[in-house]
């Protein structure tokens, strides 16, 4: 008997879970995704989290840079990554212009690194401006020390005698308008060797860390702020001491805000209110929660919609396999 | 051009907005939209960056050495000029004569001394990189006290000299895990008891447990790079840019 079914086969609903159109998951995704910002943006969402050790320590050591103290902000992002690194960056300028730190910018990874940089700078001595707040001026608070192409072989200059590495470098005294060696400058005046910096902070999505530690880790405190992807990696070396922080991407960075926003008691406690000396204070009243936090909810969004796309996969899977051994 | 000028930021947020927009037409499909900003975004990187290897690296460290420095007021030399700076042209061209079948032997001679230069630091500095974690590996597995099964609340914030149970546990994790992967990588002689192959799959294992993680670490990544780029568009520019909201 021929089969009188002449329309098109009806897929099994196993096979069904399997094979959802990839176009529509895309979509479903930039929905979720906007509408968590947005939500974000109206309802001031502020997601709970419980920053880890290595972000804690990572904050203890920015948050206590004595007024004066010099950091070496060692940018290697470009906007590839901004969705992690930009909020990371923000956040340590912040901490930095608050404590009244002074930092040098470099970057040895990529040239529009340097450019980037600037453009957080610009952006949160505005913050500062509106907030009725002196901005940072380039020269007598920070410099830009620039692009250096070959990084492991500056780094290992650094390491021998950091007034070598950077002997060329110049930057505009505003006071002459003339070009200057940055050794001139109020922020590197008193920096005769790499030990004199307080901290080297590299913001990366690739794998420089480890060039900096291996030449420079025992002079002085580096902080590692790097995206999810390197993360994994980077753990090693925090465990071992190498590193005296880490920031692990975005929910790192939503950790900075919430640590600028809570602070750490004299006990030790995040957000506790033990009296007596803070380990590393709170930021009252300020901006602290930014780029970190408004990407949080979305994140979380993403994620469950990542988790129930797998998980229905795997029902359709089961349901198929079951079908097929029936 | 005033970078600050409120006309020119909206003009290139909505530049961005279109390229983002173009960029992730791909998901779609490979239109031509996409490739032409594809092609776009690649050359204003390549032009960026060779401005800016010029004026950040070459102007001063090379041209700026091999000229010197005039006093503009005296018509002095006020730094005197390091000719030998020079030498590095034709060095730096060397590498372009790969190019030639007849010359391509001489393009060798930059590359090995970079690599001359690359091998010496690789060597000097290896100790320092794993060396701390070869001596980090190295756990105690015995308690020091049990008059806490977990580590107590660190006293005004000082980390607790002593080793709790469950940090012990914690190092024996730790240890089995290494020595399970190590004996994973062992390719020079097969094993034959039961114990090795159990620790060599057990390895395996927990390999796949540790890729695991860091596949939910990348996930993270991917989405955060989606969540700015949605960002910028959604609060950045339609939001502050062009509805003017707070």
């Amino acid at each position: 008997m021929s089969d009188q079914n002449t329309g098109p086969a009806k897929k099994p609903i196993g096979e069904l879970l399997q094979s959802a159109n990839r176009t529509f998951l895309y979509f479903i995704l930039f929905l979720v995704v906007s509408l968590s910002l947005v939500v974000t943006q109206i309802r001031k969402v502020e997601v709970p989290t419980r920053p880890e050790a290595y972000t804690i320590e990572a904050y203890k050591i920015l948050r206590n840079v004595p007024p004066g103290g010099v950091v070496i902000v060692d940018t290697g992002f470009t906007n590839s990554s901004r969705g992690e690194n930009g909020g990371q960056m923000e956040a340590l300028l912040r901490i930095l212009m608050r404590s009244g730190a002074k930092f040098a910018v470099l970057s040895w990874v990529e040239p529009q690194c340097i450019e980037i940089a600037r453009g957080f700078i610009r952006t949160i001595n505005e913050e500062r401006k509106a907030a009725g707040e002196a901005p940072y001026r380039e020269w007598e608070d920070y410099l830009i020390l620039g692009f250096f192409p070959d990084g492991p072989t500056m780094l290992q200059t650094v390491h021998q005698n950091v007034r070598e590495a950077w002997k060329t470098r110049q930057a505009t005294d505003p006071s002459t308008g003339e070009k200057k060696s940055v050794f001139e400058s109020p922020v590197l005046r008193n920096v005769q060797r790499i030990e004199d910096v307080y901290a080297y902070v590299t913001l990366s999505a690739s794998g420089t860390m480890p060039t900096i530690v291996a030449r420079i880790g025992k002079q002085v405190k580096v902080i590692s702020m790097i995206t999810g992807v390197m993360f994994p990696e980077q753990l090693n070396y925090y465990k071992s001491g190498q590193l005296k922080g880490l920031v692990n991407g975005l929910s790192g960075c939503v950790e900075l805000e919430w640590l600028m926003e809570k602070g750490i008691d004299a006990a030790g406690v995040v957000g506790g209110d033990a009296p007596g000396k803070p380990v590393a204070a709170a930021f009252k009243g300020a901006k602290n929660f930014d780029r970190g936090m408004a990407y949080y909810l979305a994140l979380h969004s993403a994620l469950t919609l990542l988790i129930l796309a797998v998980a229905v996969g795997n029902v359709g899977m089961w349901l198929t396999n079951r079908s097929k051994k029936r | 051009m005033n970078l600050e000028n409120p006309t020119y930021v909206f003009i290139k947020m909505t530049a961005g907005v279109l390229a983002t927009v173009g960029l992730y037409s791909v998901l779609y499909k490979e239109t031509k939209l996409y490739r032409f900003f594809e092609h776009m975004f690649l050359g204003l990187a390549a032009g960026w960056s060779l401005t800016a290897i010029w004026t950040d690296t070459l102007k001063d460290q090379w041209w700026g050495q091999m000229v010197g420095k005039v006093d503009e007021q005296t018509g002095l030399m006020k730094e005197p000029a390091v000719w030998p700076w020079a030498f590095v042209v034709p060095m730096a061209f060397m590498a372009y004569l790969i190019f030639s079948r007849k010359h391509n032997w001489i393009s060798r001679i930059p590359l090995g001394l970079l690599i001359g230069l690359g091998a010496g630091q690789a060597f000097l500095n290896w100790f320092n990189l794993y060396g701390p974690q070869m001596q980090d590996s190295v756990k105690v597995l015995i308690p020091t006290t049990f008059s806490s099964l977990t580590v107590p609340p660190a006293v005004n914030g000082q980390p607790d000299p002593n080793v709790y149970l469950s940090q012990a546990i914690n190092n024996l994790i730790f240890v089995a895990t290494l020595l399970c992967v190590l004996s994973y990588f062992i390719f020079c002689t097969e094993f034959k008891s039961r114990f090795l192959k159990g620790m060599s799959t057990a390895g395996r294992l927990v390999l796949m447990v540790g890729f695991g993680a860091i596949f939910g670490s990348t996930v993270m990544t991917r989405f955060a790079l989606f969540i700015d780029r949605m960002y910028f568009v959604w609060i950045e520019w339609l939001w502050r840019s062009v509805l003017h909201l707070s």
